[in-house]
């Protein structure tokens, strides 16, 4: 029998081929599927939330300090429940809108419009957000209700909506 | 609180498995045509067994003014005394702000709407959740649920 040779080509390709195979159990391993389906909706249980909420947290690519993100519901978990897929990606990204509004209005920094613009566009490309936000938030729905609240920005309006009570 | 689980769920292991939390489904909205000044906003869902659901759509109240009622038609009793659905926010404590409940009517075959807690839903952002209580029977049927959405009740956008 010949003796097998194995070169450096072969030891990259495998080393490769072993990544993306550790790379694929990982994600699988993190990505929770969902337990519970019925006609085209999917539901989490409450057993997988906490592998769901992790999963989110590693892989929310807007900027946000993981550590920071708020609980789902604390206080209203129970064995009986189902969320549905979608809320905690919601809540991360809320929570990551509300951050970034906090910070700049806190800190007294009149917010551009175009600033406010390029959050809101970034906001509108996170993970499930065109599927499950129908609040309808536009940046002249906001001038709008600016008015009607007697507020003075369009940022002010969307924290007043949006964020009044969401803490971590 | 146990039965109405089997045969709602098409993985029947599953729900073998996790035999009390069973199967929220289908919410569907529909829109109804505004009214003179209050709009309306229908949802409808399928609801199995002893469960709440958190359902993932982010809504807005951007009214000061604000009802929501629900009304379960499914004509059978299926050992259900109440549906119930909340809105809420997202806060730590997760507050639920306006809540609705409808209880059967035994031998009616109906259900009557009640209320638990405030109609009104405060402006900004919320979600809906939906509630069966604990079953009273060994039943397994879908209920069938609609509740309406209705921003600005007082009219005049306010």
């Amino acid at each position: 029998m010949k003796p097998i040779k194995i070169t450096a080509g072969a030891v990259a390709i495998g080393l490769v081929v072993a990544g993306l195979a550790l790379g694929n159990a990982l994600n699988a391993a993190a990505a929770p599927t969902p337990q519970v389906e019925m006609d085209g909706h999917h539901f989490y249980t409450d057993a997988q939330m906490d592998a769901v909420w992790t999963d989110v947290r590693r892989t929310f690519s807007a900027e946000i300090d993981p550590a920071a993100l708020p609980a789902i519901f604390p206080g209203e978990r129970s064995e009986n429940a189902l969320y549905e897929v979608g809320i905690a990606e919601m809540v991360a990204a809320q929570y990551w809108r509300c951050g970034w509004l906090d910070e700049r209005l806190s800190g007294g920094k009149e917010i551009e419009s175009s600033e406010l613009e390029a959050m809101m566009a970034t906001y509108s490309s996170l993970p499930k957000i065109a599927e499950h936000d129908l609040t309808g938030y536009t940046s002249t729905r906001l001038a709008e209700l600016s008015r009607r609240f007697g507020l003075d920005s369009a940022a002010e309006t969307l924290y007043f909506l949006d964020c009044k009570g969401v803490e971590s | 609180m146990t039965a109405l689980a089997t045969g709602s769920d098409r993985r029947g292991g599953f729900v073998a498995a996790v035999v009390a939390a069973v199967v929220g489904l289908l919410i569907s909205v529909v829109g109804v045509p505004p009214s003179a000044s209050a709009t309306a906003v229908g949802i409808s869902g399928t609801q199995h067994g002893i469960s709440t659901v958190y359902w993932s759509t982010a809504r807005a109240n951007t009214y000061l003014k604000n009802a929501m009622a629900i009304s379960p038609y499914n004509g059978t009793n299926l050992g259900v005394p109440s549906l119930t659905t909340g809105a809420r926010s997202t806060s730590a404590a997760g507050a639920s702000f306006a809540k609705t409940t409808a209880l059967y009517a035994g031998g009616s075959g109906s259900f009557t709407m009640v209320s638990t807690g405030s109609f009104l839903i405060p402006a900004g952002t919320f979600y809906l959740t939906t509630s069966l209580g604990p079953a009273a029977c060994g039943c397994d049927e879908a209920l069938i649920w609609t509740a309406t959405l209705k921003y600005d009740i007082n009219g005049g956008g306010g």
